[in-house]
């Protein structure tokens, strides 16, 4: 299960010293609903020690969506020790995240 | 072995599966996203569809077409095809981890929103530029925006978006709007909106977050003007998904599938026909999606009596 981001376990998250994926979504987003499925997963699929999967609604956490300047969801951000290694935006397939995530590894 | 393989799953593949499950055809619907729908899922809420008084919204209606087709018997993977192979009687469809082999074969890919091309608009997708207004509006709750083009979908997204943001303009090329009368009525209404005619966006400029802005050139006057805005949305027509099919089949020069007058959805393969956004055609609607993935059914099902195959 994709683990939910707030603003107070973000830090500890995200410097983990781990790959952190964060899914941007918000209820109201229907292309989001796309992304849960792989998303689902991919978090059962890989290395729990190497990956970890997020997501963040919006909505809630709207701090975190402002200081990554996000303002299209579905958006992906991919985290390596604290900082942003890649984004993707929109529903992409399976496939195209585990390369962008094996790249990083 | 199938008997019809149908590449892509909005409207119209999603339609055909269901008349050629109802033929009782062994029939295959490939499609690249998790999910099907197409771009019915871009669309908030859908107004002309027949037999929904009320609106609705277009997750639901592709979750219904979906179910529909899947209850009498049609097979739905979720693989993106990289590559086909049309040119041989038996049709075959490369995903990464599988192929797919028929006797017949509808391309149904659809299209996908058409870029500007300009500077700064790669850079700041998802960071100001968007090409869905229901994804994305919400972002720009009072903010100002930009809205480029003036067909149905653009002044239909910009009234969705005017709901949130301060202000919002219009910016087309052309001095009317091509939409259809009773949405530029209701755009004229909104006080909301601004237009600025004859004009084209240059560039866009969000490099500091105080300081946003695009350029944009008024045609008629040469003029070029700076306007303040948070966000672009862009709306300015549809790519088709052919890439795949260069060289097999014969695409128009914008890239969308050939089409001869009175040819029923067909290609110049036979046993390969087209369905939905990605033919050549003038009026692109979830209504006539529909009706060419029916009648792309119909002809395979023909096809495959006629062939005795």
């Amino acid at each position: 299960m994709a683990l939910a981001l707030t603003e107070e376990n973000f830090d500890k998250i995200v410097n983990s010293g781990k790959i952190v994926l964060v899914d941007f979504w918000a209820e109201w987003c229907m292309p989001c609903k796309m992304i849960v499925p792989i998303f689902e997963e991919l978090a059962n699929e890989m290395d729990a020690e190497k990956v970890t999967f997020t997501k963040c609604d919006v909505d809630s956490e709207r701090n975190i969506a402002i200081n990554y300047s996000i303002t299209s969801i579905p958006s992906i951000l991919f985290f390596k020790d604290g900082k942003v290694m890649d984004q993707v935006v929109g529903a992409v397939p399976k496939r195209m995240l585990v390369d962008r995530i094996n790249e990083l590894i | 072995m199938y008997d019809l393989i149908i590449i892509g799953g909005g409207p119209a593949g999603l339609t055909a599966g269901i008349y050629a499950a109802r033929y009782k055809l062994k029939t295959v619907l490939i499609e690249k996203a998790p999910f099907t729908g197409g771009q019915l899922l871009k669309t908030s809420h859908i107004e002309n569809y027949p037999g929904f008084d009320e609106q609705v919204l277009g997750y639901d209606l592709a979750t219904k077409m979906e179910n529909q087709a899947i209850r009498f018997g049609l097979e739905v993977k979720k693989e993106p095809v990289t590559k086909i192979e049309f040119s041989n009687e038996i049709k075959s469809v490369y995903t990464e981890e599988n192929e797919y082999h028929a006797k017949t074969a509808i391309i149904a890919t659809g299209s996908q929103p058409r870029m500007l091309g300009i500077p700064g608009e790669k850079e700041f997708y998802g960071r100001g530029v968007s090409y869905c207004g229901t994804c994305d509006a919400p972002f720009f709750k009072d903010k100002v925006v930009a809205v480029i083009g003036g067909g149905n979908t653009a002044i239909e997204e910009a009234l969705y978006i005017a709901k949130y943001a301060s202000r919002v303009y219009i910016i087309h090329r052309r001095d009317e709007l091509r939409a259809d009368k009773i949405c530029q009525e209701k755009a004229f209404a909104e006080e909301k909106m601004e237009f600025v005619w004859d004009s084209i966006i240059k560039s866009i400029d969000f490099q500091t977050s105080k300081d946003r802005k695009i350029t944009v050139f008024n045609k008629k006057t040469n003029e070029e003007s700076k306007i303040k805005v948070d966000g672009v949305f862009v709306f300015i027509g549809l790519n088709p998904n052919t890439e795949i099919f260069k060289g097999q089949i014969d695409l128009t020069k914008d890239r969308f599938i050939a089409q001869k007058p009175g040819e029923q959805m067909k290609t110049n393969i036979a046993g390969v026909f087209a369905a939905g956004d990605v033919r050549d055609k003038e009026l692109r609607q979830i209504v006539n999606a529909a009706g060419d993935g029916a009648v792309a059914a119909f002809e395979a099902n023909k096809y495959l009596t006629e062939h005795n195959i």
